[in-house]
């Protein structure tokens, strides 16, 4: 297991003088499950857009080793309208060249892989907001990326949606071993999913607090309400507030 | 038209009623009778006469103040009149025998030619002798769509150019010296002058001697306007018969005021008009007077063409001014 | 069906009224004829009003197409570019506020008699609303998905085609909507000034020589069809947009 990210220095300072992102030193192993965790507006998103090369540092560098296939999800699913499920999920595949019948059938797997196989043939405004925050994750791993980044993907769902969700992403993560970094504001999301979290101090980010999530791969409801995850979420809890002071 | 409630009035007025009760006519400040005469074209010398009337103060000294208004290819003048929002209009005689049937009961008082000045007008250098020669010559001929004579024309001579919407003034004209195979409507008296000095000499051809020879600038009004106020038609009447004889003999100054009030057409031409129009004016007969011979004849040609049915009394078209 | 049942009640309901008040202030019918007028006039020139009614359907919908092609075209290019859109809208709107009765005459110098002055004239008074929706429709993308686009690393081609095309839609079929009656305008105007008289009269020379010779009956019927063909051409639009939008957009769905 190598490298798969490193940030040096990274700084970003946009035209209005605000500056999102300030001297941050990261270093990502691959197939890591890495959880940022901070208050809104503390410029996560934008460290996020920096990796994902939407983006341009003021000042500093993001390596990412090897030149890995990128996938982002966004807060909202942002699916195209005018094209059915099958083909937003396609949709990667045809940018990048690869012909239609194979796309489709490619797109057919991922659904299957976030369990909606059967609504290939919907459009977007029949389905509800859990399931195209579905088929949005189902079109970040339809190519099959080495490095998954998400912004807050569960915010807008409810409780239930939102655990059935994390469930499926980790589970994913561990089929797969891809390298995944998931900005989240929920403590109890971060210890439950990743292997890593880091806490950022509010805007502009800089990392207050790395820690390592050491529980059991399996996390289930056992796990969630073990004393071990309580502690964790109590320190990351702590730094939060430090951090915010 | 029938008496309707007072709270309808509004939806009247819009349907182009008369505004005004019945009986009353507008004053002015000297006690002078006002009336509003709506011309059909722009001032030129075809109403030189009545402009003449109002600027020397003829129709003042018969008890009329006169608004004289200036028309255009886009201001209805006869539906105008017949709907009362003018007392008078210009029309041609034609134009008369169509709107009668068409439900509006104007009367003509005053006919300014008793030869018609319409005419068609091509390229000097276009090979054609005769009207006959024009009409069965391949090319356009610009005229406004539905005149009657075009109609006449059709009929009895037949037309083998393609008729186009004529768009005023001579741009259309100028534009064909090229090609030549272009004709227009025209005021024999006028348009033509016109091209002459800008360079682009006309042939011209009047539709009269076609045999169609409408009373033409036929000053008209409603005929229930006529029997409630007899006085002040037949005294703009008499002033319009002098302020002809006056323009007749020297059209300067009504010209130099009709070419402030439109500039599209210079002195010279103004001038040149006027003084070609003369006998198409003046052929004997009392200024403004008409004939029922000649109006039976005109109702006649429009039923052979077929434009009109001839269901009215050619009779009840005009008071003659005798 | 049904649906067209409230529309059709509530013409009957004008027609009568209209009718109605004819009657009872005994209008001139060469002032503003009734309904039952302007229905026999219909019928007894059905020939000339069958002629002029696919004259100026051909001009119209050939104004509209050419509209609709270098409306969408051009707004593309101008979204493309700020500084192209600077430079040039203003000069689109131009189009909008310039008085066609004093460009007409010209459009015959430059383009003749017939039917390709009206097409001319159709096309330049229904061009403005294309573009002006499309470049709307085309700025109003969402940025995500650009995000989304440019992480795949998409060419400009599929940009546009996949993303900002689709996007605009329905914004570019609302500027359709306003353009097709505009042409059934323009076409009706330019007939005024370019239009053959005879067997190759259009409906707007139709109307207004009918004018000229007091036969509003007539006139009044040839408005009717023009309006019906304003009316034929926004159907058209809408059953297009249904088609391409209905699935999805809310602008083409029923409630």
């Amino acid at each position: 297991m190598g490298t798969a990210l490193q940030l040096t220095d990274l700084r970003r300072a946009f035209d209005d003088g605000v500056v999102a992102v300030d001297g941050v030193e990261l270093t990502v192993e691959e197939g890591q499950f890495v959880a940022l965790l901070g208050p809104s507006g503390c410029g996560k998103s934008t460290l996020l857009r920096l990796i994902a090369g939407l983006d341009a540092p003021s000042g500093g560098r993001v390596e990412l080793v090897g030149d890995p296939q990128l996938a982002y999800v966004f807060q909202d699913p942002h699916l195209l309208p005018w094209r059915t499920v099958l083909r937003n999920v396609a949709l990667p595949l045809e940018l990048r060249g690869v012909a239609k019948p194979e796309a489709a059938a490619k797109a057919q797997e991922a659904l299957s892989g976030v369990d909606l196989a059967e609504w290939g043939e919907h459009y977007p405004a029949q389905l509800s907001g859990g399931m195209r925050m579905r088929v949005s994750l189902a079109r970040a791993l339809v190519t099959e990326p080495r490095l998954l980044l998400l912004d807050e993907p569960f915010g807008a769902l409810d409780e239930l949606t939102r655990l059935r969700l994390d469930e499926r992403l980790r589970a994913l993560w561990r089929e797969r071993g891809l390298t995944v970094l998931f900005v989240t504001h929920s403590i109890s999301e971060a210890v439950l999913l990743s292997e890593r979290a880091l806490v950022f101090s509010p805007r502009p980010a800089r990392v207050a607090l790395d820690v390592e999530i050491e529980l059991p791969p399996d996390r289930g409801r056992a796990v969630r309400t073990s004393q071990p995850f309580a502690a964790l979420t109590e320190r990351l809890a702590q730094a939060l507030e430090e951090a915010s002071a | 038209m029938t008496r309707a409630p007072l709270i309808l009035l509004p939806l009247a007025l819009l349907l182009g009623c008369p505004g005004e009760p019945a009986g009353a006519q507008a004053t002015g400040a000297s006690g002078a009778t006002k009336v509003a005469i709506q011309c059909n074209w722009l001032p030129e010398p075809q109403f030189g006469g009545i402009y003449h009337a109002a600027q020397a103060g003829i129709f003042a000294k018969h008890g009329i103040e006169a608004d004289v208004r200036k028309g255009g290819p886009d201001i209805p003048a006869v539906q105008m009149a017949a709907a009362g929002q003018v007392e008078f209009a210009l029309a041609a005689a034609d134009e008369v025998i169509r709107i009668r049937e068409g439900g509006a009961d104007v009367v003509a008082v005053f006919a300014t030619y008793q030869t018609a000045p319409q005419g068609l007008m091509t390229h000097g250098e276009r090979e054609v002798a005769t009207l006959e020669e024009l009409l069965q010559a391949e090319g356009t001929l610009a005229v406004q769509p539905g005149l009657a004579y075009v109609k006449y024309l059709e009929q009895t001579i037949g037309i083998k150019a393609k008729l186009v919407p004529y768009q005023g003034g001579l741009g259309q004209y100028m534009a064909s010296r090229e090609s030549l195979d272009f004709a227009q409507q025209c005021f024999v008296t006028s348009e033509p002058l016109a091209a002459e000095r800008e360079g682009a000499p006309a042939k011209v051809f009047l539709i009269a001697d076609s045999g169609f020879n409408p009373y033409t600038s036929v000053v008209i009004t409603r005929r229930d306007y006529l029997e409630r106020h007899p006085e002040t038609v037949a005294a703009v009447v008499a002033a319009l018969q002098e302020g002809w004889r006056a323009y007749l003999d020297d059209p300067s100054a009504a010209n130099a005021h009709m070419h402030t009030l439109n500039g599209s057409m210079d002195v010279e031409t103004f001038s040149a008009a006027a003084e070609a129009q003369k006998p198409l004016i003046d052929t004997g007969a009392p200024l403004g007077s008409m004939t029922l011979a000649r109006w039976e004849e005109l109702q006649r040609q429009l039923v052979e063409v077929e434009a009109v049915e001839g269901s009215g009394k050619p009779s009840d078209c005009f008071v003659s001014s005798e | 069906m049904k649906r067209l049942l409230p529309p059709m009640v509530t013409l009957l309901a004008a027609l009568l009224v209209w009718e109605g008040v004819v009657r009872a202030f005994d209008v001139g019918e060469y002032l503003f004829p009734a309904p039952s007028v302007v229905a026999q006039a219909a019928a007894d020139n059905a020939g000339a009003l069958a002629r002029g009614f696919g004259l100026t359907a051909l001009g119209a919908l050939a104004g509209f197409a050419l509209s609709a092609v270098v409306g969408v075209a051009l707004g593309a290019a101008l979204a493309a570019s700020r500084t192209l859109e600077r430079a040039v809208f203003p000069f689109t709107v131009f189009l909008q506020t310039v008085p066609l009765v004093a460009i007409a005459p010209l459009l015959v110098i430059w383009f003749g008699y017939g039917l390709r002055p009206v097409i001319v004239s159709a096309f330049v008074v229904s061009l403005f609303p294309v573009i002006a929706n499309t470049l709307v429709g085309l700025r109003s993308v969402d940025p995500a998905l650009r995000d989304l686009f440019r992480l795949y690393g998409a060419s400009r081609w599929d940009r546009f085609f996949k993303l900002e095309l689709p996007a605009a839609l329905p914004n570019v079929f609302a500027g359709f909507r306003v353009s097709a009656g505009l042409a059934v305008i323009g076409a009706i105007v330019g007939e005024f000034f370019a239009s053959y008289a005879g067997d190759d009269a259009g409906l707007g020379l139709l109307v207004a020589s009918w004018i000229k010779q007091y036969h509003t009956d007539r006139a009044f019927a040839a408005v009717g069809l023009a309006s019906l063909l304003g009316l034929l051409m926004f159907g058209a639009v809408n059953g297009l947009s249904q088609l391409l939008l209905g699935r999805w957009h809310a602008s083409a769905q029923e409630r």
